[in-house]
C-alpha cells in the first residue's frame, strides 16, 4: 500500500497509512458489498482549499480502486468557494456533485434547496456512518429544520495556543481564565526575556475577522449576540433581539481594545494567516487559533515553534462556562447532480471511521470521538488532546446559521473595528450595530423587540 | 499657435465644416453638425466607414448590453440569490436605501479621494520618468530599462494587493525594516485608518505609474523637435516649455490614459480587497468592495446592482466629461 | 561633448536605480518563490533562500500545467480577436467623420466602465444559457468584448496623429479604403497597435473575475490558481510567489520582443 507521492514534507505518512491500513485491515468493512460499481465515471468535489486538501489525492485513490470512478477535487478560497456554490446551486448547475459547506451557511443552502436531505441516506447505511461518533454539537451544526444536510466531517475547533517553553520560564500556566491571559500578555510584551516578541495576537482586521473573533469570545464573557442565542437554548433563533450593547458585548470590544497594548505592531489589520504566522515565526507567545493550523505549527518548514507549544482550551472568563469556538465543515450532495448515489457513497466511505482515521493522519481535521481517542493519532498530533477536550463544551450556533450570518458578522466586524480604531466609542459602535443587525433582521422576519 | 480653445462648440464648428465639406465632395456624403441632422440608413450603408466599424460595434453592443440592462433591472427588484422567495418588484427602494447608507458615502468618497490622488501622482511620476527615458533614448541599454520599469503593471492586481499587503506589513513587511536601517520609524501603513488610504494610493502608483509614463513617452516622442530648438533660441525655461508645449500637444494622447486610469481606479478592488478588506473602520472602503459585498457576500443581488449601476453612471458622467476637454483640443494639428 | 555624455551617464544611473527599486517587490517574490514559508516570514528578512526550494514550482506545475496551457490559448486567441475587430474599428474612428462619430468614441469607452462585479452573474447566466460555461469559446468571447474598449482608444490615439492629408492624397490617387488601411494605416501605426497588443495581453492574460465564475475544471486559467492559494486560515506564499512568478513570465518576454516594434513606431508617427 506504500504510495510515493511528492510530498517531502510527510515522509512518514506512507508508513503510518501502512500501519494502519494492516492494522484495520481485521476490522475493515467489506467495502465491496457496500459501494456500488461505477467505472469510467467520475465524481466532482468542490472543496475548501484549507492545508489538509492534499491528503484527498492520496485517499481517493482507494476510492477508484474500489470502485472504479476517478474522484476530481477542485479546491477554492474561502469567498470563492461560497460563491461558486450559491450560483451554482441557484442555477441548479450539475457542475460538482459533492460540497462542502462551511457552518454559517447550513440554513442559506438547505432554504436554498441546494443541497440534499441526507437523513434517508443517513439511516439505510447507518452502521457505516456510526453518526453518534461524530462531535455532538457538530452533527448538530448539521440539522437545519428537520433536514441534515451533511456529513460533519471536518470539524474545526480554535484552541488556545502558547509557547510552552516561555510560560515554564516565566512561570506561568496555560490561561485558563481571560485574566490569566490578559496577564501573560502583559508579561511577556516589552519582556527583555522575549526579544521581540509580544503577549497576543488576535484577528482584528475589519470584517468577518473581527467579526467572527466577537462571536468566538462572546460567549465566553457570559454573554449572547441574540436574545435566545446561548449553549443551552431551546431555539436559538426563537427571538433574535439583537444585544450588542449589553454590558458583556461591551466588555468583550474593551478587552479587543485593551489587548492592543500587547499586539505586535500592525495588530489592527491583522487576521487568520498573519496571527499564525506570527506564532510559528515565534514572536508571540500565545494565539487561539484554528485547530485547522496545528498541523502547520508542527512543520520545520513553515514553524519554528514545533515542539515548544502547547494547546489547552479556549479561555473563558473567571466563573463562566467555557464555550469553546466551533467551525469547519460539512460535506454535503449537490441537489441538481447526476451521480447522486455516487456521491453518498464516496461520502459515506470518505467519513467511515477507518478513512477518517486516515484523513485525520494526514492533517485532516478530526471530527469523530473515535478518532480523536486513538492513539496513533494522538501520538502524532497531541493538540488533538485538546480538540477532544473542548468538542463537549461548544456550541452550535456559536455563529448563526442563518442566511443573514454573513451580514450580522461583518457589521459587527465593520462596527468593532471601528471602535478599535477609536473612531468612534465602543458604545457608540455597539448600539449603531445593534440598530443595523435589528433591522436587517427584522426585515428578513424574525422576532425583534424594540428593548433589549 | 498653441492656445486653448475655450469656445469648445465654435472652433470644433469650424473645423468640422471645412474638413466635411472637403470629405462631402470626395464621399457623397453631407455633414450637418446640428441635433435633427437626418442620418438616413442607406448613407450608412453606403458609407465607406461602416464596414470598418460594424463587427466591433455589434460585437460590443452585444457584450455590454446585457449586463448593463441585468444590472439596472436587477437594482429595481427585491432580489436575493439565495431567499426561496422570488424576487419582487422594489421600484427605486434599493437606490433610496443606497443613499440613504453612509457607508456608500464613504465608499464614493474614498473611492473619489483615492482615484484623484493616484491619476495626479502617477501622471506626474509618469512624465517625469518619460523625460527621464527620452533624455537616455539614445543609449541602447535604456530600451531594456524601460522594458523593466514597466513590469509592475503586468503583474496580477490580486497578487499585487496581497504582496504588498506583506511588504507593509507592520511586523513581517520588508518595507519598515528597510526604513529603519535609514532611520526613519515603522509606519503602520494599513493597520491605522489615517494611513490606510495612502497605503493603497502608493501601492496603486507603484504599480500603474509605468503605464501612464508609456503613454506620455509616446506622446511626448511625437513632439517636433523644432518646436523645443525655437523655445531654446527664445530662451525659455524648463517650465515654461513644459507649460506651453508639451503639456498642450501631449494632452490629448495623455487625456486618454488619463480617463482609463480614472475608469480603472473607480473599478479598483483587488488591492483593497487583498490588503485591508475596506479597514481599519470604514476607511478603505470603495465602492467596488461595498458591491461585491453586496452581491456575493450578502448575496443582495438587487441592492448590490443598484451599487453597480450608481458607479456605471459616475464612470459615465465623467468620461462625458473629460470627453468635451478632449474634444476642445481635438482638431489642433 | 564630455559634459553631455558624463550628464547623461549619471541620469542612466538614476533611471537604473529607479527602475530596479520599482520592481524591487517582483525580485521580492521571485526570491520568495523559492524560500520555505518559514524563510518568507523571518525577522529580519532574508533576502536569499537559505535553500532553493524548487520542489515549490515542482508541485505547482505537476498539478497546474492544464491551466497554464488554458491561459496561454484564451490570452493569445482572446487578443487576436481584439485586433480584428479593433483595429478596422479605429480607422473607422479616425479616417471618417460622420455624424455622432464623438458620442460613438464615448460609446466604445463605456464598454470599460461597467464594474467586472456587476457584469459577472449576468455574463454567468448568459453563458450558461448557450451551454459555454467552462469552455475556452466562452472565455474568449467574453475577454475579447472586454478588450475591444481599450484597444480601440489607444489605436485611435495613435491613429490620430496620422494627418488626413496623407489619406487624401492617397485618395485622389485612387486609392481603396480598404488598401489605405492596410498599407497606410497599419503600417504608420504599428507602434500604437503594438501598444495596444501589449495591454490587451496582459489584461487577458491577468483576467480573474470571469474565469472565476465561469470555469470550473476544464477551462480554468491560471490567476484562478493563484487566488486559490489563499485560504482564509491560510495563504501558501511560497506556491503564489512561485505562481506569480511564472504568471509573470510570459507577460515579460513578450514585451522584450514587442518593444522594439513600439520604438519604431512611436519615431515613424511622428512624421510631419
Amino acid at each position: 500500500m506504500k504510495k510515493t507521492h511528492l510530498n517531502p514534507l510527510k515522509l512518514l505518512i506512507p508508513i503510518f497509512c501502512a500501519a494502519v491500513a494492516l492494522y484495520s485491515q481485521a476490522q475493515e468493512t467489506d467495502w465491496s458489498k457496500e459501494l456500488q460499481k461505477a467505472d469510467g465515471k467520475t465524481l466532482r468535489v468542490i472543496m475548501i482549499q484549507d492545508p489538509w486538501v492534499k491528503g484527498f489525492d492520496t485517499i481517493d485513490k482507494e476510492f477508484q480502486k474500489l470502485t472504479g470512478a476517478e474522484v476530481v477535487v477542485d479546491s477554492y478560497s474561502y469567498d470563492d468557494l461560497h460563491q461558486k456554490e450559491v450560483l451554482m446551486g441557484n442555477n441548479k448547475s450539475d457542475s460538482y456533485d459533492v460540497v462542502v459547506l462551511d457552518s454559517p451557511w447550513v440554513g442559506e443552502f438547505q432554504q436554498g434547496g441546494y443541497v440534499e436531505n441526507l437523513k434517508p441516506s443517513l439511516e439505510k447505511d447507518a452502521k457505516i456512518v456510526q453518526w453518534d461518533d461524530f462531535v455532538a454539537t457538530f452533527r448538530q451544526v448539521a440539522d437545519w429544520k428537520g433536514s441534515i444536510i451533511g456529513v460533519p466531517f471536518g470539524a474545526y475547533f480554535v484552541l488556545f495556543n502558547y509557547r510552552a517553553d516561555l510560560f515554564k520560564e516565566a512561570g506561568l500556566s496555560p490561561a485558563k481564565t481571560i485574566e490569566d491571559l490578559k496577564t501573560a500578555a502583559k508579561t511577556f510584551t516589552n519582556n527583555p526575556k522575549f526579544p521581540g516578541g509580544y503577549g497576543i495576537g488576535m484577528n482584528n482586521q475589519r470584517g468577518s475577522a473581527v467579526g467572527q473573533a466577537y462571536f468566538e469570545y462572546i460567549y465566553n464573557f457570559g454573554g449572547k449576540p441574540f436574545a435566545s442565542m446561548y449553549p443551552g437554548s431551546a431555539d436559538p433563533y426563537a427571538d433574535m433581539t439583537p444585544q450588542f450593547t449589553s454590558p458583556q458585548s461591551i466588555e468583550v470590544v474593551q478587552f479587543f481594545k485593551d489587548l492592543l497594548q500587547n499586539e505586535p505592531p500592525g495588530a489592527l489589520n491583522m487576521a487568520w494567516d498573519q496571527r499564525a504566522n506570527a506564532f510559528a515565526t515565534g514572536r508571540l507567545s500565545m494565539a487561539c487559533l484554528w485547530s485547522v493550523r496545528e498541523p502547520l505549527l508542527e512543520d520545520p518548514s513553515r514553524s519554528k515553534v514545533n515542539g515548544k507549544f502547547g494547546t489547552s482550551v479556549f479561555p473563558t472568563k473567571e466563573g463562566t462556562k467555557p464555550v469553546p469556538p466551533l467551525g469547519g465543515w460539512v460535506m454535503g450532495i449537490n441537489t441538481a447532480s447526476k451521480q447522486k448515489d455516487l456521491a453518498w457513497d464516496y461520502i459515506k466511505w470518505f467519513t467511515s471511521p477507518e478513512t477518517h482515521k486516515k484523513f485525520v493522519l494526514l492533517g485532516g481535521p478530526p471530527s469523530r470521538i473515535s478518532t480523536m481517542q486513538d492513539p496513533d493519532v494522538l501520538k502524532k498530533s497531541p493538540w488533538i488532546q485538546t480538540v477532544f477536550e473542548s468538542q463537549s463544551q461548544t456550541f452550535a450556533d456559536c455563529r448563526p446559521r442563518i442566511p443573514e450570518s454573513f451580514q450580522i458578522i461583518d457589521k459587527v466586524g465593520l462596527h468593532v473595528s471601528e471602535a478599535l480604531q477609536g473612531q468612534v466609542s465602543i458604545e457608540a459602535a455597539m448600539k449603531q450595530a445593534n440598530e443595523e443587525i435589528g433591522a436587517l433582521l427584522k426585515k428578513a422576519g424574525y422576532k425583534v423587540s424594540d428593548t433589549p | 499657435m498653441i492656445a486653448a480653445d475655450t469656445r469648445i462648440s465654435e472652433s470644433e464648428v469650424v473645423m468640422a465644416r471645412s474638413l466635411g465639406k472637403f470629405l462631402a465632395r470626395k464621399s457623397d456624403i453631407s455633414l450637418g453638425f446640428l441635433p435633427g441632422f437626418d442620418f438616413g440608413w442607406r448613407r450608412f450603408f453606403r458609407h465607406p466607414a461602416t464596414p470598418f466599424l460594424l463587427p466591433a460595434v455589434i460585437y460590443l453592443f452585444a457584450l455590454t448590453i446585457y449586463p448593463f440592462f441585468y444590472s439596472l433591472g436587477t437594482s429595481l427588484l427585491n432580489f436575493s440569490l439565495t431567499s426561496p422567495r422570488p424576487p419582487t418588484f422594489a421600484g427605486l427602494s434599493n437606490y433610496k436605501n443606497l443613499f440613504l447608507d453612509d457607508l456608500f458615502f464613504t465608499a464614493l468618497l474614498n473611492t473619489g479621494l483615492i482615484t484623484v490622488a493616484s491619476v495626479v501622482i502617477e501622471f506626474i511620476i509618469g512624465f517625469s520618468i518619460a523625460h527621464l527615458f527620452i533624455a537616455i533614448a539614445d543609449i541602447r541599454a535604456s530600451h531594456l530599462l524601460r522594458t523593466v520599469f514597466i513590469l509592475p503593471m503586468m503583474v496580477t492586481p490580486v497578487v499585487v494587493g496581497l504582496l504588498w499587503s506583506y511588504i507593509l506589513d507592520p511586523l513581517f513587511g520588508i518595507m519598515n525594516f528597510l526604513l529603519s536601517l535609514v532611520g526613519i520609524p515603522a509606519q503602520p501603513w494599513f493597520s491605522d485608518a489615517n494611513t490606510a488610504l495612502w497605503a493603497i494610493v502608493f501601492v496603486n502608483v507603484w504599480q500603474w505609474s509605468p503605464f501612464l509614463m508609456l503613454i506620455c513617452l509616446a506622446a511626448l516622442v511625437s513632439i517636433p523637435r523644432d518646436l523645443y530648438e525655437a523655445a531654446r533660441i527664445d530662451g525659455a525655461r524648463w517650465y515654461q516649455i513644459v507649460m506651453r508645449i508639451e503639456l498642450p500637444l501631449v494632452r490629448n494622447t495623455v487625456l486618454v490614459g488619463i480617463i482609463f486610469r480614472i475608469i480603472d481606479n473607480f473599478r479598483m478592488f483587488d488591492i483593497v480587497f487583498a490588503s485591508t478588506r475596506g479597514g481599519p473602520g470604514r476607511s478603505t472602503e470603495v465602492i467596488s468592495l461595498y458591491a461585491y459585498r453586496q452581491i456575493f457576500q450578502y448575496f443582495n443581488a438587487g441592492y448590490g446592482a443598484a451599487a453597480a449601476v450608481v458607479v456605471l453612471l459616475i464612470a459615465m458622467i465623467i468620461t462625458t466629461v473629460a470627453a468635451k476637454l478632449l474634444q476642445s483640443e481635438a482638431y489642433h494639428a | 561633448m564630455r559634459k553631455k555624455s558624463l550628464r547623461k551617464a549619471l541620469l542612466f544611473i538614476f533611471a537604473a536605480i529607479l527602475t530596479l527599486l520599482n520592481i524591487a517587490p517582483l525580485l521580492w517574490v521571485a526570491l520568495s518563490s523559492f524560500k520555505t514559508r518559514l524563510e518568507i516570514f523571518s525577522s529580519p528578512p532574508s533576502l536569499f533562500p537559505e535553500k532553493w526550494q524548487v520542489q515549490n514550482y515542482i508541485d505547482l506545475i505537476n498539478v497546474n500545467l492544464p491551466y497554464l496551457l488554458n491561459s496561454i490559448i484564451v490570452t493569445l486567441l482572446s487578443t487576436l480577436g481584439v485586433l480584428l475587430l479593433s483595429v478596422p474599428a479605429a480607422f473607422g474612428l479616425t479616417a471618417f467623420t460622420f455624424p455622432k462619430k464623438r458620442d460613438l468614441e464615448m460609446w466604445f469607452l463605456s464598454g470599460r466602465m461597467m464594474p467586472p462585479v456587476a457584469a459577472a452573474i449576468p455574463f454567468y447566466l448568459t453563458l450558461r444559457q448557450v451551454g459555454l460555461i467552462d469552455t475556452h469559446i466562452g472565455l474568449i468571447l467574453l475577454y475579447v468584448g472586454i478588450g475591444i474598449p481599450l484597444a480601440v482608444w489607444l489605436i485611435t490615439s495613435f491613429m490620430r496623429s496620422i494627418h488626413p492629408a496623407i489619406y487624401e492624397a492617397a485618395r485622389i490617387d485612387g486609392c481603396k479604403w480598404r488598401d489605405i488601411f492596410l498599407r497606410i494605416t497599419i503600417p504608420l501605426s504599428s507602434g500604437g497597435i503594438a501598444t495596444a497588443t501589449i495591454f490587451i495581453t496582459i489584461f487577458a492574460w491577468n483576467e480573474l473575475l470571469l474565469p472565476l465564475f465561469l470555469t470550473n475544471r476544464f477551462a480554468k486559467t491560471f490567476p484562478v490558481v493563484l487566488t486559490s492559494f489563499q485560504g482564509q486560515t491560510e495563504i501558501a506564499w511560497e506556491l503564489m510567489c512561485a505562481g506569480a512568478t511564472i504568471q509573470v513570465l510570459p507577460v515579460i518576454v513578450l514585451t522584450f520582443f514587442v518593444q522594439k516594434y513600439i520604438v519604431s513606431g512611436l519615431t515613424l508617427g511622428s512624421v510631419k
